[in-house]
């Protein structure tokens, strides 16, 4: 039996052009002097994603196992590997004419963020625990690579090191759990997986491990400890590419993951025979979702009351973002489809918000600095009124206040949560999102009421910067209330992914 | 089988529980070594020869190594090595954990598979099973995918070594914006205002 066939070829084509365009731009960051190879590197970056987009909606909407089992494809993998080729794009985007500002732009770390991409898209349609694993590496190296990318600043160096240290314990841990997994199942398919039930609690522990792993990367607590210090120490273009790219590929990963398990949406009437061992374990896995939703959601939030930093305050922002998609896989739990759709939508929505808010911390860095507390922004109103004004929309949405997308995602997130019947679990994230419009609309304020301080000149911003600014200002108010496609495409995607089993 | 299989075992906990409570770190780095060898010796009595030889060669030989170097240049007096005190409460909460995670791994193996231990001798392996041959045929025809996958990983190693570590990141040319681009490499107090 032949184990690569030109289909397969072509299912791998996706994750193939992101490598092959990495490679060149290496290779032209080697070679390329003078100012445009930046740019140029930029576009041939863009250019790469967007021919992988195509390519990744052609190759991979028909579903089903390639590559010998390895790869899941199907409209699953198609939405979230979109949402992170928009990802890569929009901070490829960005990073013209800032990261030569502030130093870092050379060849790899273009090709870095396209390294990361691949691992990303790769992990998102990943089926095997083999090349699971060697794709989240190269997402994780990238990207710890990538926040030590200003080296004129000790803070990038420790917020890296963090990152890595907690990062290889995490990768370690989840190697542990696809051990005990393998050993549990006999297999390392996932698809494969969640008919086996020889010997449920090890199996459970095994999902359990890979779950702590995938908790790092998302930045769930209690495993949060490096998400202020990387996101505040990387340089502003690579904290949003990392916010919204590794939370996706993670979160995709995690819900694959779960299914696995073989619990999702599992009912007692269904199964007769070991039918309390099963009861138990979906109770226990159901349970563990929560609290780790419950200390996410409330942590986050109640922690980025305290910050005055702008990068730290939208890392914390970040971590309670990750409690309200928990409350997705919570419901998915019980209502996979509805649960699922919430996660997909919400990590859409969460992709355009928080790469426009980073967007303005990139087109408003001074010099090679980053914008640093958040009196920085003081004035802006006055200063550039557009730019604050897609600031604006940007945090109004990260609020989840109704005419943007982040209401939209809010309520699809709440609703499966109802369904599902967690009223509590709900009614706490809407106590946590009521105290979040406090430190959200701080800038706000700061931007609208206070005079123009000394700090920051806001000096004209690069153009590039500003086109992702206005995009993802405009994708946030538009998507929400343009209508139903977004939510219709990540419903069909989760049914796929379901039936897919 | 079984009894090597187990005296591997054990000598690969003991090594490993001496390893973590040496202070210096030359002679943690000699339990080490012991320790990996251990973890070679039970690869081997589970037929699995090749992944033996290769753990020897990378893991005894070449990351052990890189460790000794790593430790010969920091070069920690016996006045550091002293200074640094463990509190009390790091062992034990390591303890409870460890014990917490052993316990949870025995329970569930007790648990799924009651009285089902089988010796080694009923679960013999293919012919070939291990072998360099039977290696290299698995991993250049079912695992290519994940093989060619992990050249990628060493691209991306090679390629964030250069970003972290190079010492001129970008060669001088001329800027495109009026300011000239800062140097790339430069300490600056910036943190003072970022903490």
């Amino acid at each position: 039996m032949s184990w690569f066939t030109w289909t397969d070829l072509w299912m791998l084509a996706p994750v193939v052009i992101m490598v092959t365009g990495a490679l060149i731009t290496l290779l032209v960051g080697a070679m390329a002097r003078g100012a445009a190879a930046g740019t140029g590197m930029t576009f041939l970056g863009i250019g790469t994603s967007v021919l992988a987009a195509f390519v990744t909606a052609f190759a991979w909407s028909h579903g089903g196992a390639a590559v010998g089992g390895a790869l899941l494809t199907g409209p699953f993998a198609v939405f979230l590997g979109l949402v992170i080729l928009a990802g890569v794009a929009l901070a490829l985007l960005y990073s013209d004419g800032y990261a030569h500002r502030m130093g870092f732009d050379v060849g790899e770390y273009y090709g870095l963020i396209l390294l990361a991409g691949a691992g990303m898209l790769y992990l998102v349609a990943a089926n095997d625990l083999i090349t699971l694993l060697i794709a989240f590496e190269i997402m994780s190296l990238s990207v710890y690579a990538l926040v030590a990318a200003d080296r004129r600043r000790r803070a990038a160096s420790e917020g890296a090191m963090k990152y890595f240290v907690l990062g290889a314990f995490a990768s370690g841990i989840l190697l542990y759990g696809m051990a005990l997994l393998y050993g549990a199942t006999g297999t390392i398919y996932l698809s494969d997986m969640a008919g086996v039930q020889a010997a449920p609690m090890l199996k459970l522990i095994g999902i359990g491990l890979m779950l702590i792993g995938l908790a790092f990367k998302v930045g769930a607590v209690p495993f949060h400890a490096w998400v202020p210090d990387a996101y505040q120490g990387a340089p502003a273009s690579v904290t949003g590419f990392m916010a919204v790219a590794v939370k996706a590929a993670a979160f995709g990963i995690l819900v694959r993951v779960l299914l696995a398990s073989g619990l999702l949406g599992w009912h007692a009437s269904e199964t007769a025979t070991g039918a309390s061992t099963l009861a138990t374990e979906h109770m226990l896995l159901t349970n563990v979702l929560v609290v780790l939703a419950i200390a996410t959601m409330v942590v986050g939030n109640f922690l980025a009351l305290a910050q005055n930093d702008l990068k730290r305050l939208l890392a914390y922002s970040g971590i309670s973002h990750t409690g309200y998609v928990l409350i997705g896989l919570v419901a998915a739990m019980v209502l996979p489809a509805e649960g699922v759709t919430a996660v997909l939508y919400y990590l859409a929505a969460y992709t355009a918000m928080t790469i426009g808010a980073f967007a303005v911390l990139v087109v408003l860095a001074t010099g090679s600095r980053d914008l640093g507390p958040i009196e920085d922004l003081a004035g802006l109103a006055r200063r550039r009124p557009a730019v604050a004004l897609a600031m604006t929309v940007c945090l109004v949405s990260l609020v989840g206040m109704p005419p943007t997308v982040g209401f939209f995602g809010k309520l699809w997130l709440f609703r499966a949560g109802l369904d599902a019947g967690f009223p509590g679990l709900v009614i706490l994230a809407a106590v946590s999102t009521m105290v979040s419009i406090y430190y959200y609309l701080r800038p706000v304020l700061v931007m609208y009421a206070a005079a123009p301080g000394e700090a920051a000149s806001h000096r004209p911003v690069p153009t590039a910067g500003t086109v992702v600014l206005a995009a993802a200002a405009l994708a946030t108010l538009l998507i929400g209330v343009a209508g139903p496609t977004l939510y219709d495409a990540a419903r069909a995607s989760a049914e796929a992914l379901l039936s897919l089993g | 089988m079984d009894a090597l299989y187990f005296a591997f075992s054990a000598i690969a906990v003991y090594t490993a529980l001496m390893m973590v409570t040496r202070r210096h770190p030359i002679y943690a780095a000699g339990w080490m070594l012991a320790c990996l060898a251990s973890v070679a010796g039970i690869f081997v009595t589970l037929h699995a020869s090749f992944l033996g030889v290769i753990q020897v060669l990378l893991y005894a030989g070449a990351i052990l190594v890189l460790f000794l170097f790593v430790i010969m240049l920091l070069n920690p007096s016996k006045e550091e090595l002293e200074a640094e005190r463990v509190a009390l409460w790091q062992p034990v909460a390591g303890l409870v954990l460890g014990c917490f995670f052993a316990g949870l791994l025995v329970w569930a193996v007790l648990g799924d598979a009651p009285g089902k231990a089988i010796p080694f001798s009923e679960y013999p392996a293919p012919d070939g099973f291990g072998s360099t041959t039977d290696f290299g045929a698995t991993i250049y025809d079912r695992y290519v995918v994940a093989f060619e996958l992990i050249s990628v990983l060493i691209i991306a190693a090679i390629a964030a070594v250069i970003l972290v570590g190079k010492r001129n990141l970008r060669p001088a040319r001329p800027g495109r914006t009026s300011e000239p681009a800062p140097p790339a490499h430069r300490e600056t107090t910036e943190e003072a205002v970022h903490a």
